[in-house]
């Protein structure tokens, strides 16, 4: 139908009429072409039919499309009429051809108009890249990716091309360029869409490991609710075997296991801890409750050996727990820890409920645990040992109270003590010190009792004496001085009487007196005075200072009847002074 | 002078200040027993020494036995030892000073010691009252021996 078109075109191309049926039909074939070219998507076809429409509606044997590519410098060629070799030469000469019409205008990377324009015509081409018989050259500059040339060969009819048929083909080529254009675009459009699906897979694949993270996540948070609760449960608890069975209970919760038992053995104290869960009593191997056989120490000795350091749990190899001599149960997973480098202990746990067999991060979290449960232990225990510290403290206290009250009482007795001894001391020291004094109450004593005795004595005995000078009862004699009676002696009137014992009368006395001592007086009297007359005068001396015998004889004298009765005054003494007669 | 020091302990021993003691204390308490019975002849005796006014003569031959019974007694007891060795010493002098003052006088009198007949007083007599009153001298310094009154406090004493 081109053809057939394009023979019509030249038949009418005399008259004015058929010109313009000419142009009609040219513009015609442009609108088809136009149609047939948005049409389509690949450009490679674009070319070829854009070539296929240009060709035929000129009448041109031969020509050929580049689309070039000045990011790669690589070109596309569609070709009709051309020799081979020159399409080879073509192809090869790419990156000259872009050297040579492209690098000006794309290297400044500016906006260019998409029009097409005619580089040459009629035959001018001088140069090798473009087949020999090439006479128009189409040259137009969109993009990057599709800028082209275009060359045509000789017309059939007509040597020369025509302002029209240039015309034509600039609108033809404009509207390859619109076509490439839309093409283009719903390629990108495509190349989005494609894209964008990618990205929904990725979206997903991104999503599915969100919900991954999510339950990660989750059991995180599940793992450390299981230790909080735990160490929250733990906290509050003291006492071992409490803390062993609430652990026990927690970790058989938290793993959803049925069967559990913890074994903890103190070699110091041969003390040993058990707790179990979930199985029969009757089915329970090795120790229960706080017996103690050899297999705990030499279990425990045996663990010791291995590098365990305090409150850092470790997993026993399951090949070891099988008919474990210590763990009560048939444990699928087991835990040895210790405390201190006497307390040792074992966890066996059983199988989960679900027969899941024990995660990675299950028996890490199982361990921390466990840790976790060890500073809770190793805290109770120091707690006992402080318990027990206090204990003793409190009891060491009491003692030490009661120690110091009897010491307080016996201090209060010593030193009622003491001071009963210094006052018995002191009452010693001055009853000795009185003892030995000499001190004037007693010879007042001494004295009075001897006035009384002496006085009630002589009272009572009938020898008795007078404690009264009896003299002092007398009625005084008259007194006679010794002149006077100096006067009587020489006259002899007088009768001397000496009253001194006779010692002393034989020793001294008045010349011619008579001895009528007082002690012998009655029998003096009789042998000398009896027959005296009462009225002689009498003149009686002789008293010395303890004795007034002169005053007594003449009492005697007078009580006998004599009435003149004197003493001489002054005593033997007086006269003796005179130098009166003396005997002997 | 180890000599010297031995005789010294003698002399100065308790249990011969003791011996002493029970001898002179015996000694008064026989001095005092016939004078106690026999006022009147002791009254004599007193007067005899022409020391004692006549109006304290009775009274003083009375109340002198017992005091010389007493002080006897106690010492021979132990009781206030040393005071009455002052008591006996110093009738010890009083009867030394008497016994000599009569000596000086030359009075022929009875020394009336022991009983109303005996002795006459002479120098003897003085020289005897005078060891009497050295004993009564040792007693008073050196007596420490079975004195019933520091029995106790002795007792305690040791304790």
């Amino acid at each position: 139908m081109k053809i057939a078109n394009l023979k019509q075109a030249n038949d009418c191309k005399q008259d004015p009429l058929m010109e313009l049926e000419r142009r009609g039909f040219l513009l015609k074939t442009l609108r088809d072409a136009t149609c047939e070219l948005s049409s389509l998507e690949d450009t490679e076809k674009m070319a070829e039919v854009f070539l296929l429409i240009s060709m035929g509606t000129l009448g041109i044997t031969q020509g050929f499309v580049v689309l070039i590519d000045t990011e790669s410098l690589k070109g596309q060629v569609s070709s009709r009429g051309v020799e081979d070799q020159d399409i080879k030469r073509l192809h090869e000469s790419v990156p000259q051809i872009i050297q040579q019409y492209f690098s000006n205008t794309f290297q400044k990377d500016a906006p260019l108009p998409i029009e097409a324009h005619l580089i040459a015509r009629d035959g001018f081409l001088d140069n090798h890249f473009f087949p020999p018989e090439t006479k128009a050259l189409i040259q137009w500059n969109t993009d990057k990716k599709y800028s082209g040339l275009m060359g045509l060969g000789a017309k059939i009819l007509t040597e020369a091309y025509t302002d029209e048929d240039i015309e034509f083909l600039l609108g033809l080529t404009n509207s390859l360029l619109v076509s490439i254009k839309n093409a283009r675009s719903v390629t990108i459009i495509r190349q989005l869409n494609l894209d964008l699906q990618q990205k929904n897979i990725e979206q997903e694949e991104a999503l599915k490991e969100a919900e991954r993270t999510r339950k990660e996540l989750d059991s995180r948070l599940f793992h450390l609710n299981a230790l909080y609760d735990t160490t929250h449960e733990l906290s509050g608890l003291t006492d071992t075997k409490k803390i062993m069975e609430t652990f026990l209970l927690m970790a058989m919760g938290t793993f959803s296991i049925e069967q559990g038992s913890i074994v903890l053995f103190d070699s110091e104290e041969k003390k040993a801890f058990v707790v179990y869960r979930g199985i029969e009593k009757e089915k329970v191997r090795g120790p229960r409750g706080n017996d103690i056989d050899n297999t705990l120490p030499q279990f425990f000795e045996g663990a010791k050996t291995k590098d365990l350091t305090p409150m850092k749990a470790q997993m026993v190899p399951p090949e070891r727990l099988l008919n474990n001599p210590v763990c009560p149960i048939d444990a699928s997973v087991g835990l040895l820890f210790i405390i201190n480098d006497t307390c040792l202990g074992l966890i066996g746990l059983g199988s989960k409920i679900t027969e899941q067999s024990y995660s990675a991060e299950e028996q890490e979290l199982l361990t921390t645990l466990v840790n976790n449960f060890t500073v809770f232990l190793g805290n109770a225990k120091s707690f006992e040992t402080i318990q027990k510290l206090n204990a003793d403290l409190e009891k060491r206290n009491i003692q030490l109270n009661k120690t110091i009250e009897e010491l307080s009482a016996s201090r209060l007795r010593i030193e009622v003590l003491e001071r009963a001894k210094a006052r018995v001391k002191s009452v010693i020291q001055s009853e000795m010190k009185r003892t030995r004094r000499v001190s004037a109450i007693d010879f007042i004593l001494i004295l009075v009792v001897a006035l009384g005795l002496g006085i009630a004595s002589n009272l009572s005995n009938p020898d008795g004496i007078n404690l009264v000078p009896q003299v002092w009862s007398h009625k005084p004699s008259p007194m006679i001085d010794a002149h006077w009676a100096k006067l009587k002696y020489d006259a002899g009137t007088s009768l001397f009487v000496d009253a001194r014992p006779s010692d002393f009368f034989k020793q001294r006395h008045i010349h011619g007196a008579i001895n009528l001592p007082l002690s012998l007086f009655d029998f003096v009297y009789m042998m000398k005075f009896s027959r005296l007359d009462p009225n002689q005068e009498i003149i009686v001396y002789g008293r010395n200072i303890s004795r007034l015998y002169d005053q007594e004889v003449a009492f005697k004298l007078t009580s006998r009847g004599h009435v003149d009765v004197k003493l001489l005054s002054g005593g033997l003494s007086a006269w003796k002074e005179k130098d009166y007669p003396l005997a002997p | 002078m180890k000599v010297i020091l031995f005789v010294k302990k003698i002399f100065t021993h308790r249990y011969l200040a003791l011996v002493l003691r029970l001898y002179i204390g015996g000694l008064f308490i026989y001095a005092s027993m016939y004078k106690i019975n026999y006022p009147a002849e002791f009254a004599e005796t007193v007067a005899s020494y022409q020391i004692v006014p006549y109006w304290a003569v009775n009274i003083f031959a009375v109340v002198l036995p017992w005091v010389e019974l007493i002080s006897g007694v106690l010492l021979v007891a132990g009781i206030r030892s040393r005071s009455a060795a002052v008591i006996i010493g110093l009738l010890m002098i009083m009867f030394t000073t008497a016994t000599f003052i009569n000596l000086m006088r030359d009075a022929a009198i009875t020394c009336g010691c022991f009983q109303a007949v005996g002795e006459q007083i002479s120098w003897r007599t003085i020289g005897r009252d005078i060891i009497w009153l050295i004993m009564t001298i040792h007693i008073f310094f050196y007596d420490k021996a079975l004195q019933l009154e520091n029995r106790f406090s002795l007792m305690l004493r040791e304790i």
